[in-house]
């Protein structure tokens, strides 16, 4: 008779309905949007900030100025060497000026060059001119100034500073083209051979030539200071690119790191906001401490999800230089990882007869005993495998996108295993010497060779346990900070304190 | 009693064209088709809203709780398995709403807090339910909370007592003491109603 009134009872109210206002809908409508659109600005919006960062960072470090090339700066270099009037090879006269000039042409990338071609050709050039004009009206004089001229070239640009320096040489050398420097070239040419001058005329001639030595070497003040400064700023970027052309093909770095680590259905491709496990829907298990007379929002899930923890590596990396932009980075690292579980620890007699002592269970309303938090840890030794690409490889700070791999195996684990579909929880012994594959991606900064700083997102592929119904990954967040060490040094070092 | 699957299938409308078109859809909805989830709140909003309806006191609230199903609905609709039947399955979103939207709010919540009572004797009166739907309902809702829960969860939707025991996280016997004074309560509202009744037709009013 019992079930013949429920059977009335399902008849008459299993399909009662009522209208819903319109709002209803509106809310729902408005609630699933926004999510959406948030979901889809994610995606979108991680490569625009890889891209925003990258490029923030190319502008900031070039900072407007073209670097040149490193296959230039050799050639500059050779020519340089070649020319140097200051050097032993003094072959200047054998050098048309066309050839010089356009020399200076290919110099002349950098602001500071064009700048120093401007001051060159237009102003200093003119004054050098006249000059040189005013001087060789003595005709008897005439070689002996020109000496004096190149004598003052000499001690203006001291050999030992600018001599192997090649914006200095080129433009003391324009300066003298263009100031009818051939006279000067042609005493020099004299005094290699016989034709020096009698020592009669010794006392007017060096009279002579004092006074004129003063006056240009007045005239070349400015544009030889000009030039210092010049050059020192080009010896400076010399420096750079040196430094950076000599970087190291391959080379070891220790790293450090650490970050957060979330453990969960999700993963970095797999972005859903429900986790089956911990959902509502999820009837196998009980809320904790949940059903009724429970807080606001204690019970939304019925199984508790692991806090997010956190993660600690370090280890050894070798860095291979495989082009300009590209590097390879493979190593042994040690990663330690942790995070806490809410669980019941089931105390009941018939357990603990069997002296099963920590029988962690989720069902937290049917047991005995009382609602704990257990730590998890597990120990990692990972081999990473890892791409990076420079944006900025002349730069002095590199900033460089990362992606690859790491194989991990865990060694030493003690990690629940959350069943939600047995309303179990499974301390995972056979988790040990197991192989876990991750992808990782990143963006690091190398701060002129001495320091890195990494920032990585790492999935696991491979879950936690596969025999689980719901599947959980690992996703880490890490900062790592890697430093290159040299073992010559090192053993140099220890050579010394010996 | 009906099984529990069986008669969420009752709910909803089975023909299978009506399941293809379901099928499909279900996949528009996940691709997150707003046409999609307007038809599908339209096919089920009703029923839905008719369940929400009897574990509250008011409509706005059960609106609330509508609402916050279909949200989830469709955020979870991946988790739906397609050989089930989707009204069943929104319809237990429903329940389990409406039982932690009571459970968090606390004009509710005081109301319940189950405790055992003296078992009440089981009746096997079966009165002949004469009235509207919409007032059965109403009937329902003037119990006490607790009652009211457990009544729908046991004699509307079909779970058994040890369900209903998980599902509020009781005591079984909370449950049977408790089902079984909602019952002799809602009878006795229903022999009551009849009497009037009765009474106007001898009246010869009707």
């Amino acid at each position: 008779m019992q079930e013949e009134f429920e059977k009335n009872m399902e008849q008459h109210l299993g399909n009662f309905s009522l209208q819903p206002s319109p709002m209803v809908w509106k809310e729902v409508d408005a609630a699933l949007r926004p999510e959406r659109k948030r979901r889809l600005a994610i995606w979108w919006l991680m490569p625009l900030l890889l891209l925003l960062a990258g490029s923030t960072g190319y502008l900031f470090l070039y900072n407007g100025k073209e670097m040149p090339a490193k296959n230039q700066v050799a050639v500059n270099n050779k020519k340089t060497n070649n020319n140097s009037i200051t050097g032993n090879n003094n072959n200047l006269p054998h050098q048309p000026a066309q050839k010089v000039t356009a020399q200076i042409a290919k110099l002349t990338k950098s602001s500071a060059q064009q700048h120093l071609k401007m001051l060159i050709t237009k102003n200093e050039a003119t004054k050098m001119a006249a000059l040189i004009a005013k001087l060789s009206n003595t005709n008897t004089a005439t070689h002996k100034q020109s000496f004096t001229k190149q004598k003052t070239l000499q001690n203006g640009v001291p050999e030992n500073k600018f001599g192997t320096n090649g914006a200095v040489n080129d433009g003391v050398r324009t300066l003298q083209q263009q100031a009818g420097i051939n006279e000067a070239t042609k005493f020099a040419e004299d005094t290699k051979g016989t034709n020096r001058p009698t020592t009669t005329d010794k006392t007017n001639h060096t009279t002579t030539k004092s006074a004129a030595a003063i006056n240009v070497a007045d005239a070349l003040k400015t544009p030889i200071a000009t030039l210092k400064k010049v050059d020192s700023l080009t010896a400076a970027t010399k420096k750079t690119i040196t430094k950076i052309s000599n970087t190291k093909k391959h080379q070891w770095l220790v790293t450090a790191g650490s970050g957060a680590l979330h453990v969960g259905e999700n993963t970095l491709f797999n972005n859903n906001s429900a986790e089956k496990a911990f959902a509502s829907s999820n009837s196998n298990v009980q809320p904790p401490g949940g059903g009724l007379g429970v807080a606001a929002g204690q019970n939304v899930y019925p199984l508790a999800a692991p806090t997010n923890g956190f993660q600690l590596t370090t280890g050894m990396q070798y860095q291979q230089l495989l082009s300009k932009r590209w590097k390879l980075n493979t190593g042994l690292q040690y990663r330690y990882l942790q995070n806490k579980q809410l669980v019941k620890n089931d105390t009941t007699p018939f357990f603990q007869s069997l002296g099963v002592v920590d029988r962690f269970v989720s069902s937290f309303s049917n047991t005995s005993g009382k609602i704990v938090t257990v730590t998890n840890h597990a120990h990692w030794l990972e081999v990473p495998l890892t791409f990076s690409y420079a944006l900025n490889p002349t730069s002095k700070n590199r900033v460089s996108l990362i992606a690859g791999g790491a194989v991990a195996w865990a060694f030493a684990e003690k990690w629940l295993i959350s069943d939600a579909a047995n309303s179990n929880f499974y301390y995972n012994t056979s988790l040990n010497n197991k192989l876990l594959f991750n992808v990782n991606a990143g963006l690091s900064l190398d701060m002129n060779s001495k320091l890195q700083i990494a920032c990585m997102a790492q999935q696991s592929l491979t879950p936690i346990h596969k025999n689980t119904t719901d599947k959980f990954y690992y996703t880490q967040y890490t900062i790592q900070l890697s430093k290159p060490i040299s073992f010559n040094k090192l053993l140099h070092k220890s050579s010394t304190k010996k | 009693m009906l099984p529990r699957n069986e008669m969420y299938n009752c709910a909803v409308k089975g023909s299978n064209t009506f399941m293809v078109n379901e099928q499909q859809l279900i996949k528009a909805c996940l691709k997150g088709k707003r046409d999609a989830q307007l038809e599908l709140y339209n096919q089920y909003a009703p029923v839905m809203l008719g369940v929400c309806y009897r574990y509250t006191k008011s409509i706005e609230d059960a609106e609330d709780i509508l609402q916050e199903g279909f949200i989830r609905v469709f955020t979870k609709l991946h988790q739906f398995k397609q050989e089930g039947d989707l009204g069943a399955w929104i319809r237990r979103i429903m329940v389990n709403c409406s039982i932690t939207y009571l459970q968090k709010h606390t004009r509710y919540k005081k109301d319940m807090q189950l405790d055992d009572v003296p078992l009440h004797p089981v009746t096997d009166d079966n009165p002949e339910i004469k009235m509207e739907t919409k007032q059965l309902v109403d009937l329902i809702r003037q119990l006490p909370t607790g009652y009211q829960t457990i009544f729908n969860l046991v004699a509307v939707e079909g779970f058994n007592h040890i369900e209903v025991s998980e599902l509020l996280n009781i005591n079984i016997n909370t449950v049977r003491s408790q089902y079984s004074r909602a019952r002799s309560m809602l009878i006795l509202a229903l022999k009551k109603t009849d009497f009037p009744q009765q009474q106007m037709n001898y009246a010869g009013r009707v």
